[in-house]
């Protein structure tokens, strides 16, 4: 590598070099020249053109291992200062004023060299799989055969080259693996390690209600999805497989039932569904393994993975409905959705095991039932699972986007994107959202025609009255649209009935804020409740206080006409 | 029936964003509730979130427009529904109508006066002192300013024997950041320089608080340490005053306080506009400002240092009128013109930590809706991580939060001084005044991650663009540090 060729004056300095190396180091064989080097460490040279070698009219060229790992292979004789490179001792013997030559760029062809590794056990060391550079084999020789003394201060992990330390110390921690719990790790393996505890943790969680974060309840939603999912999977796999599933599904519910699961998720770290770098399996991933045989042919691996994914969600399971019922009673919709979500899983499981009648599933079947009883009364759960029992993978996603997004809480800050969000839709396909925002985003149009309509009071004063009469009406209204009750169909009525009284006094009066709040509207019944708005708009004292009723009033008593048509 | 509800709830989620307003059921207190309005009380969190941000919206608009009796109407509706102790919505929205309720009440300001005596210019109330001591142990933002800072100034500080610390102060300065250079300069392994630290501060307690510190923290570290404190403002400082030696390597903090001087400008922008239609040769031609600068504070450079650095001032004013046009940065003479005092002061680093939202909008609509976000990831923080009843938090919200929300809302001119600005800008002025870039090293973001590990929160992150690290609330960027290094052109 340091040279190419020699030509003869220069192989005086050469000798001194070679001497200097030699008693330096005892050499195998120095990478010299094709001519005059080669016959002075020609014993251990193997010259070959081996069937094979990528370059077969190489010269192969082995070194030993300590020429192979010094760094400065070119020492000066005067100071004993080493250099990599031939060229750039011989710049610093200028400065001894010794004789110095700089290698000239020869004319002649230089001929290709390989090398070969020292080490005789490695494949390296037969030349038919030598390496074409220099570099490259003393890289490979202190990477398999040399010590790891470049040790990173981050994550202990050791290198044998330099250059290798230098990349990886560059990436080392720029990676986050996060838990749930919120530590963040800048390792990989101590991540899944502390996910190991971290979910025993979690278990234990679930008799003493932790407060869990919105996002973390996504995330328990997603898992869960997924689990119903993998189980699928596994149920699929374990009938078209019935020799294994014995020995696996057992071990599943004996250490679920126990409760100590560290063997177990040690022994499948790599397959954690946590793992932030890998996305959650895809459905359509896992249902085309329900429908693969070839599967059945690697049974302990491709078992161990869905079960080891079953497993750990069904141990989630119960924390979130502890957290979810902890939080408050309004959200027991969307906990009972999240439950026909994971009971979906398991019916679909709890039907596979009664076509197939195998013990071992039953034995799932029982872990699962011990799960919900620990969290929740099951007749919610019952009642809800019938519901669902046909319901399809796409309304799993939807009940799980439903708990997410009516989760009791919202941060300020999404509170804030999502009224930005309202309020940059207004040319959307919603009749509601449109409703919505003409009256969200137009305050100075209301407010004008509150100002005309104080001011032209006296005409429309029976109006007004009308709508103080009725203004417990609407209360009522109000609360019966809110309860949800039977009431509707008579709430409209009332609403109906209202409508009419309002406009009576008010017609005329704000045909052009009207205009633009009734442009989205495209039902009788949402044109009735919009006018129970404006109603509620126009009354009293406090008039932007109506206005801003009103604005919920509507949304409310459209959710309820909505239910109501369906 | 309810199941028929619930089914309908869910099959809507996907097609529009009313999620936010299902049916809910009122509770019998409801119809106890007194009137006006009953059951506007028993709104769900979420709703009346938003019926919050869209009244505060519609509020801040009618105070723009100079509508008070609108504005009027919709503080008292606000009024009903905010609370200072609610959820982060009802606190953010307490907040922001006291703040526009002030800037209302300003148009009075004999009833302005009498409601809200100026506060005694000596020192900040007890309350504010301790709320920022909350606010640094509560929220992670001021400590990971100090931890990067100090990495950036002990990485360019490298092999120095003479270090001189210049810390441009405000309220946000501790004395934690400076205990913690010295034990960083204490494991230094070349050993540890000779430290000077200037403080800039207001006040004298303070300052004299921490030289007891810190000469007591050096001396158990056995660092030779000098303290030189400057008791002054930053808009009247002179960079004289931070009596800077040849031979020493400086190093300049701002954690939270540059943004003040663009006070200054806008007031001294006001007060000639006042004076004199013609602005002063001074202030129209930059250079020649820095020019005198330079000349005032006495640079023992070499004749050919100066004339470089003249030189290199020279070329700024013309990259200002060129980048101004382009730019839009709005000129602020002052500010350019202490960047480049301290710029003279030849740095070898100076680390800028400044708030990153546009608070210094000149109207206040587009004010009052950055500051809005900005605030809400605030409140947030402190809701993910502090109970609702407690105290320090109470104080963080009203007595630093609140304060800086009406000094953004309500002031106008030269005492409207939080006037944080974006990262972009502090970059213009910064490059204007011939800093370049220093980028943050990776070093300096591992100990940021590990200090937000050390909170266990998952919401704080720290992110990296262009050498520069943004503190982030989830994806919300809240706070920037950025190194500056002495440059020539």
């Amino acid at each position: 590598m340091a040279s190419a060729s020699s030509t003869a004056p220069f192989f005086e300095i050469r000798e001194e070099e070679l001497h200097n190396q030699m008693k330096q180091q005892q050499m195998a064989s120095i990478p010299t020249s094709s001519t005059a080097a080669s016959q002075t460490t020609a014993p251990v040279k193997k010259k070959r053109n081996v069937p094979g070698n990528p370059y077969p009219d190489a010269e192969v060229i082995a070194l030993s291992p300590k020429t192979l790992m010094t760094t400065n292979r070119f020492i000066c004789e005067v100071c004993n200062k080493g250099f990599q490179r031939e060229q750039n001792l011989q710049l610093h013997r200028r400065g001894h004023n010794l004789p110095w030559k700089l290698r000239q760029r020869s004319t002649k062809e230089v001929r290709r060299r390989v090398y070969v590794c020292p080490e005789p056990t490695c494949v390296h060391h037969d030349p038919s799989r030598a390496l074409g550079d220099l570099t490259g084999v003393k890289k490979h020789f202190f990477r398999k055969h040399g010590e790891k003394k470049w040790k990173c201060e981050k994550c202990s992990k050791r290198y044998a080259v330099q250059s290798d330390w230098k990349a990886h110390s560059k990436t080392c921690g720029t990676r986050e693996y996060r838990c749930d719990c919120g530590t963040l790790f800048s390792r990989r393996d101590s991540f899944i390690t502390h996910r190991a505890f971290c979910d025993a943790l979690a278990q234990e969680g679930t008799r003493l209600p932790t407060g869990l974060s919105a996002i973390g309840s996504h995330f328990y939603g997603n898992s869960s999805m997924a689990l119903g999912l993998s189980q699928v999977n596994s149920q699929i796999t374990s009938l078209q497989d019935q020799s294994q599933p014995s020995s696996n599904i057992p071990q599943l519910g004996g250490s679920s039932a126990s409760g100590s699961h560290f063997d177990h998720l040690i022994s499948f770290p790599n397959l954690s569904p946590f793992h932030p770098p890998q996305p959650p399996p895809s459905s359509a991933f896992f249902l085309g393994d329900c429908s693969n045989h070839e599967f059945n042919e690697e049974t302990q691996s491709h078992h161990s993975y869905p079960q080891n994914k079953t497993f750990r969600g069904l141990m989630q399971l119960p924390d979130l409905q502890s957290s979810t019922i902890a939080s408050s009673s309004s959200a027991a919709a969307a906990t009972a959705n999240l439950f026909n979500l994971s009971f979906f899983s398991n019916s679909s499981c709890t039907s596979s095991i009664n076509t197939s009648n195998n013990a071992s599933n039953q034995n799932n079947h029982l872990l699962i039932s011990d799960q919900l009883r620990n969290g929740n009364g099951t007749t919610l759960i019952s009642g809800n699972m019938s519901n669902h029992m046909g319901a399809s993978i796409s309304s799993i996603f939807s009940t799980s986007m439903q708990n997410e997004s009516s989760y009791p809480q919202m941060s300020a800050t999404a509170l804030l994107q999502k009224a930005a969000q309202m309020g940059s839709t207004t040319s959307g396909g919603s009749s509601l959202l449109q409703c919505f925002n003409s009256s969200s985003s137009s305050g100075a149009k209301r407010t004008n025609f509150q100002a005309s309509f104080s001011g032209g009071s006296s005409g429309g004063g029976d109006g007004l009255r009308y709508q103080m009469e009725n203004e417990t009406r609407l209360h009522d209204l109000m609360h019966s649209l809110a309860n949800g009750k039977a009431g509707l169909i008579g709430g409209s009525d009332g609403i109906a009935a209202f409508g009419g009284s309002c406009t009576t006094g008010q017609q005329g009066q704000e045909s052009g804020g009207f205009g633009g709040f009734n442009s989205g509207l495209c039902n009788v019944d949402e044109a009735k409740f919009h006018h129970n708005l404006s109603a509620g708009s126009v009354r009293g004292s406090d008039q932007l206080t109506r206005d801003f009723l009103g604005v919920g009033d509507m949304v409310r008593s459209m959710g309820g006409g909505v239910s109501q048509g369906e | 029936m309810g199941g028929m509800v619930q089914d309908e709830g869910s099959s809507s989620v996907t097609s529009s964003p009313m999620q936010c307003f299902p049916l809910i059921p009122l509770s019998p207190a409801a119809q106890l509730m007194s009137p006006p309005v009953p059951w506007l009380r028993e709104l769900k969190s979420d709703e009346r979130g938003l019926c919050l941000i869209h009244l505060l919206h519609n509020c801040a608009s009618h105070v723009a427009a100079g509508q008070l009796e609108h504005a009027n109407a919709c503080l008292e509706h606000i009024s009903l529904l905010a609370a200072p102790d609610g959820d982060t919505m009802q606190r953010i929205a307490s907040h922001f109508t006291e703040a526009l309720a002030r800037r209302v009440l300003r148009s009075w300001p004999g009833l302005y006066r009498a409601l809200h005596p100026p506060a005694a210019p000596g020192r900040p109330p007890p309350d504010a002192l301790l709320a920022r001591r909350h606010f640094f142990d509560l929220c992670p933002f001021v400590r990971l300013a100090f931890v990067v800072s100090n990495q950036a100034i002990l990485e360019a500080m490298e092999g120095e024997r003479v270090v001189h610390v210049v810390d441009l102060g405000g309220p946000a300065s501790d004395a934690a950041q400076w205990a913690a250079l010295l034990q960083a300069l204490r494991a230094r392994p070349e050993g540890p320089p000779h430290l000077r630290l200037t403080v800039v501060h207001d006040h004298k307690e303070f300052l004299d608080l921490t030289a007891v510190r810190l000469t007591e923290e050096a001396e158990r570290l056995d660092i030779p340490f000098q303290f030189h404190p400057v008791v002054a403002r930053l808009d009247n400082l002179d960079v004289e005053m931070l009596r800077v030696k040849t031979g020493e390597a400086v190093a300049i903090s701002s954690v939270l306080q540059l943004h003040t001087l663009l006070a200054a400008d806008d007031a001294a922008a006001a007060v000639a506009g006042h004076r004199r239609k013609t602005p002063s040769p001074l202030a129209k031609n930059p250079s020649m400002a820095q020019l005198h600068r330079i000349v005032q504070m006495n640079y023992q450079g070499t004749l050919g240092e100066l004339l470089e650095k003249d030189h290199a001032n020279g070329r700024s004013p013309s990259q200002d009128s060129a980048s101004s046009s382009s730019l839009a940065l709005a000129p602020s003479p002052k500010t350019e013109c202490f960047l480049a005092s301290l710029w003279g002061l030849s740095p070898k680093v100076m680390v800028v930590t400044e708030q990153e939202s546009n608070h210094n909008a000149p109207t206040l609509t587009a004010r009052f809706m950055e500051a809005l976000n900005f605030y809400a990831a605030l409140f947030d923080c402190l809701e993910s991580t502090v109970p609702r009843m407690s105290v320090e938090r109470a104080r963080i919200e009203k007595m630093l939060f609140g304060e800086e929300i009406k000094n953004i809302i309500a002031c106008e001119g030269g005492e409207r001084r939080e006037r944080h600005e974006k990262l972009e800008k502090w970059v213009q002025r910064q490059e204007l005044a011939g800093f370049r870039r220093l980028p943050l090293s990776y070093l300096a973001m591992l100990q940021a991650r590990r200090l937000l590990q050390s909170y266990g929160c998952e919401g704080y992150k720290v992110r990296e663009e262009d050498g520069c690290f943004f503190f982030c609330w989830h994806d919300r960027p809240l706070f920037s540090v950025s190194a500056w290094r002495f440059g020539r052109f």
